[in-house]
């Protein structure tokens, strides 16, 4: 079973199903004269699928921050106290569930053409990540580019081309 | 038309000017005893404590910059002598991932140079009010950026360096899992001061530093004299990213 289909990606759609229609295209291109296809992605069809994830990823950032901010209710605009435990609290009860919905709402998108396996790559350094985060929690204070889990996965969000996703500066994961 | 380009370029860097965050940084400084002879070197507690405003108010961007390196300049009237206490008898690389206690059973509790204990903060003020310590933010997500920052008290404890005048700064919370090992060296200070602590910065848990406190316990490691009344410190941080800052303080002393 793949990442993809761990997540959650749709029963009605299962790869065999994919597959098949693949093979049948192929039959039909070569049908047809076999004319080379270009293989490579569509630019509207990244273009799209990047605005679609960034902005799930900006939707599942505001309500995280939302979460964090109704349980340790900020004065003003300075960053709460907080002492490790309420840290490591936020970790297990808003910040790894809220990235757990993300990414299955990201696994169940249809990738562009092509980026399949870009796509399969992300989702299962995140769920590698949020593995290590379930088991130690306190991990996910790492510095990024520092032992974070979720190194890699921003490392290839943006590498693919999201610009929020994984768009962490050094001095802001945690 | 070339007037009109002139206003353009003066528009554009004011533009880019406005988009670079600017750091803030205040130093304060002092001396137990204060009341000092002017020839005769006596062991004193030094009190070094810096802090770091936010980047900004905006959400993302309420954390203090990055820091990188700081130069912490002291005045002629103290003196620092690093042979006066053990040297630790483990490397940086071996206090990397231990906790306070570990990183004390490396280096010998001897070489302990700072005041140590729990760290202690004040929330209101967002203040170390613990002799040693610090304050660091840490985000909430480490995917997306603007994550909610909260902040989040570090223990520090000072250890005179393996080799000759250095000194570490083993810094690591209560419980997350995130040691860093701040690496000072002792130099000759140029012009009014007396020596300088250049201080290499790892990225301390996730976030900037908003106040790093240290009492260097009383003892042969610092004495002072106070030859002249005036004790001038400074502190100049590097970040990556926002400009370079300089902290001055301007200390006294009392003759006897």
């Amino acid at each position: 079973m793949t990442k993809r289909n761990e997540r959650g990606r749709p029963a009605g759609r299962p790869r065999f199903f994919a597959a098949a229609a693949a093979l049948a295209l192929l039959v039909l291109v070569a049908g047809c004269g076999g004319e080379d296809e270009d293989p490579t992605t569509s630019p509207d069809a990244k273009a799209e699928f990047i605005a679609e994830v960034d902005r799930l990823c900006t939707e599942s950032g505001e309500e995280s921050n939302a979460a964090v901010q109704e349980r340790l209710q900020p004065e003003g605009k300075k960053p709460p106290v907080v002492d490790d435990n309420q840290v490591i609290e936020i970790y297990e009860d808003i910040t790894i569930p809220s990235l757990e919905e993300l990414f299955d709402r990201i696994g169940r998108l249809e990738p562009p053409p092509g980026d399949e396996d870009e796509i399969d790559a992300i989702l299962a350094a995140a769920d590698e990540a949020l593995e290590q985060a379930n088991e130690d929690p306190p991990i996910l204070a790492k510095p990024p580019g520092q032992g974070n889990p979720f190194d890699e996965t921003n490392a290839l969000e943006q590498e693919y081309g999201f610009e929020v996703c994984g768009a962490v500066a050094s001095s802001e994961a945690g | 038309m070339r007037k009109t380009l002139i206003l353009a370029i003066a528009a554009l860097s004011c533009l880019v000017i406005a988009n670079v965050a600017q750091a803030n940084q205040s130093l304060t400084a002092s001396i137990k005893p204060a009341k000092l002879d002017k020839k005769k070197k006596k062991p004193v507690t030094l009190v070094v404590d810096i802090r770091t405003e936010d980047k900004s108010s905006e959400a993302g961007q309420n954390q203090p910059p990055d820091a990188d390196r700081t130069v912490v300049d002291f005045p002629k009237n103290l003196s620092f002598d690093t042979k006066a206490v053990p040297n630790c008898e483990g490397s940086e690389a071996d206090l990397q991932n231990t906790d306070t206690e570990t990183a004390t059973e490396i280096c010998g509790k001897k070489s302990i140079v700072t005041v140590g204990g729990p760290v202690q903060v004040d929330n209101s003020s967002r203040t170390v009010t613990s002799p040693t310590g610090a304050f660091v933010t840490v985000a909430s997500n480490p995917n997306i950026p603007g994550s909610q920052q909260t902040l989040v008290p570090v223990q520090v404890t000072g250890f005179n360096g393996t080799a000759k005048n250095i000194l570490y700064l083993h810094s690591r919370p209560t419980s997350l899992p995130v040691t860093n090992v701040l690496v000072g060296k002792l130099k000759k200070g140029k012009g009014k001061f007396g020596n300088s602590l250049d201080v290499t910065i790892p990225q301390l848990l996730a976030g900037g530093i908003s106040d790093f406190k240290t009492t260097v316990k009383a003892g042969k490691y610092v004495q002072a004299v106070c030859k002249t009344t005036k004790m001038p410190y400074a502190a100049t941080t590097k970040y990556s990213d926002s400009p370079t800052t300089t902290a001055k303080f301007d200390g006294v002393c009392k003759q006897k």
